[in-house]
C-alpha cells in the first residue's frame, strides 16, 4: 500500500530566510528579530541548558545570548558562515564562560560524576527522534573513545582541554589533537562543507 | 589548537592569543568555518522546547538594549542635516546605554553629566565605526567600552567595581601589538563613587587592547599584577 513519504529533509540546510532575518535584525527590525528568535530559541536553550545544567540559569543565559544577537547582529558576516552557526557559536561561548565563572570556586571534578564518560546519548535527557539528533548520535559513534570523550567534555560540559586531559588522565597535547581529529571525523560524517 | 578553540576549550588568554593568530592565518579560515558549522550541529542536536514566557523577557530586554551601530548611521543621506541628525540619535542612544550604569545619580546630576559628557564623548559614540563591547569582571563589576578605530579613541564605562583597600587603585593600560603596556589612567576609590566612572581614552592608534590591573595607589609604570580585564579594540 503506497504511503505518503515526507520529502527527505536535509539536516545541513539552513531554515529558509535565517540569514536574511539576521541581516534585517541588524537594521533594527524587531519583527525580523522575533522570527529569528522563534526559529532558534529551541536550539539555543537546549545547548545552553546542556552546558550550564541549571534550568533557570540556562534561561538567563539564553536571554543574554539573544540580547547579544540583537545588539551585535551587524557583525554577522554571511561570507564566514550561516546565521544559525553564528548564533550557536555565540551561545556556546557564553554558556561556557558562565559555567566557568559560576564554578570557578567549586571543584567540578568532584561535582560531576563523569565516570564512564557522559556520552552524547547518555546526557541527552530529552531523547528525540529528530534527524539532526540521530545524525549527531550516529557520527559520534564513528569517533574513538578518547575523541568522543574529549569532544563531549569540552563541548557539552564546558571543560578546557587541560581539564579534559586531567579528567581522562591523558596528555594535554594529545587531547588537543584528539579534539581536532574528532571534529574532522564529525565534519566528514555530517558532510559539512563551506561554500 | 583550532579544535580546542572551536569547542571553547581554551582558557581566556589562550583564546585571545589564538584569535590574534587567526587574524593573520588565511589557511585557518576554511577549517575554522567547517569546524564551527560542525560544532553548531552538535549544539542544534540538543534542541528543546522553550517556555513561552521566555520570549516576553527577551523582547522586553531587547527593547531596552540599543544596537551596537544603529542602521540610521549607514543610510545614505542627501544633506548635511540628515547626516548629522541620525548621528546625534545614535550618540544619545549610546550615551543612554553608558549612563544606564550610573543609576545612583540624581536626575539633576544625570542631566548635567549628560550634557558635559555628550560634548566630550559624543564624537566616539557617534562614530560610524563605533564598536561596543562589555566585560564582566570575575571579582564583580563590569566594563563597557565603545571604541572607534578611525578616531583612535574609546569611551570606557566602569560600573560596580569592588572597593579596593585604601593603598590600591585600578589602573587602565593601552597595550600595543608588541605587548608593551602604557598607562591610560588611574582610579582610586574616591574617583569611583559607587564603583562607577566613565572616561575617555585617547591616542589609541597603536593600541591593540585595553587592560585593567590593580596597582599601588600611586600607580605603576608597567602592570605589576595580572590583568583583571582585557578588551581587544582592533
Amino acid at each position: 500500500m503506497p504511503q505518503l513519504v515526507p520529502l527527505p529533509s536535509e539536516p545541513s540546510s539552513e531554515p529558509e530566510g535565517l540569514d536574511s532575518l539576521l541581516r534585517r535584525t541588524a537594521h533594527g527590525e524587531e519583527s525580523a528579530f522575533s522570527s529569528l528568535y522563534d526559529q532558534l530559541v529551541g536550539c539555543v536553550l537546549g545547548l545552553v541548558r546542556r552546558v550550564v545544567r541549571d534550568p533557570a540559569r540556562a534561561e538567563e543565559v539564553t536571554q543574554e545570548v539573544f540580547v547579544q544577537v540583537w545588539q551585535s547582529a551587524n557583525r554577522f558576516d554571511p561570507e564566514k558562515g550561516m546565521a544559525k552557526t553564528w548564533v550557536l557559536t555565540l551561545a556556546h561561548r557564553r554558556a561556557v564562560d558562565m559555567v566557568r565563572h559560576d564554578q570557578a570556586s567549586t571543584n567540578r571534578e568532584a561535582r560531576y560524576d563523569w565516570a564512564g564518560g557522559p556520552d552524547f546519548d547518555v546526557v541527552n535527557e530529552e531523547v528525540t527522534t529528530r534527524l539532526e539528533y540521530e545524525q549527531v548520535r550516529k557520527c559520534m559513534g564513528t569517533l574513538t573513545d578518547l575523541q568522543r570523550q574529549a569532544v563531549n567534555l569540552a563541548y557539552y560540559q564546558g571543560y578546557t582541554y587541560a581539564e579534559v586531559a586531567s579528567l581522562l588522565k591523558a596528555n594535554p597535547a594529545t587531547v588537543k589533537t584528539r579534539m581536532r581529529d574528532g571534529l574532522i571525523r564529525l565534519r566528514d560524517c555530517m558532510g559539512v562543507t563551506t561554500a | 589548537m583550532v579544535g580546542a578553540y572551536v569547542l571553547d576549550a581554551l582558557t581566556d588568554s589562550e583564546r585571545d592569543d589564538f584569535e590574534t593568530h587567526l587574524a593573520t592565518c588565511a589557511t585557518c579560515a576554511v577549517e575554522l568555518a567547517e569546524f564551527q558549522e560542525t560544532a553548531a550541529r552538535l549544539g542544534a542536536a540538543a534542541e528543546t522546547t522553550a517556555p513561552a514566557e521566555l520570549k516576553m523577557k527577551v523582547l522586553e530586554a531587547v527593547a531596552r538594549a540599543p544596537q551596537d551601530r544603529p542602521n540610521v548611521i549607514s543610510m545614505t543621506s542627501r544633506s548635511q542635516f540628515r547626516r548629522v541628525l541620525p548621528a546625534m540619535v545614535a550618540a544619545a542612544a549610546a550615551l543612554a546605554l553608558i549612563l544606564s550604569f550610573t543609576a545612583y545619580q540624581s536626575q539633576h546630576d544625570q542631566t548635567q553629566n549628560l550634557q558635559a559628557q555628550q560634548a566630550e564623548f559624543g564624537q566616539v559614540l557617534s562614530a560610524d565605526d563605533a564598536q561596543t563591547q562589555s566585560y564582566k569582571l570575575d571579582g564583580g563589576g563590569r566594563l563597557r567600552l565603545v571604541s572607534s578605530e578611525n578616531l583612535g579613541e574609546a569611551v570606557i564605562a566602569m560600573d560596580q567595581l569592588p572597593e579596593l583597600p585604601s593603598n590600591r587603585a585600578y589602573q587602565l593600560w593601552r597595550i600595543d601589538a608588541a605587548g608593551h603596556a602604557e598607562s591610560a589612567g588611574l582610579m582610586r576609590n574616591q574617583d569611583l563613587p559607587q564603583g562607577a566612572a566613565t572616561s575617555l581614552l585617547t591616542d589609541l592608534q597603536d593600541t591593540e587592547k585595553i587592560a585593567m590591573t590593580i596597582e599601588p595607589e600611586s600607580g605603576s609604570n608597567a602592570p605589576t599584577t595580572d590583568a583583571i580585564a582585557i578588551m581587544r579594540i582592533v
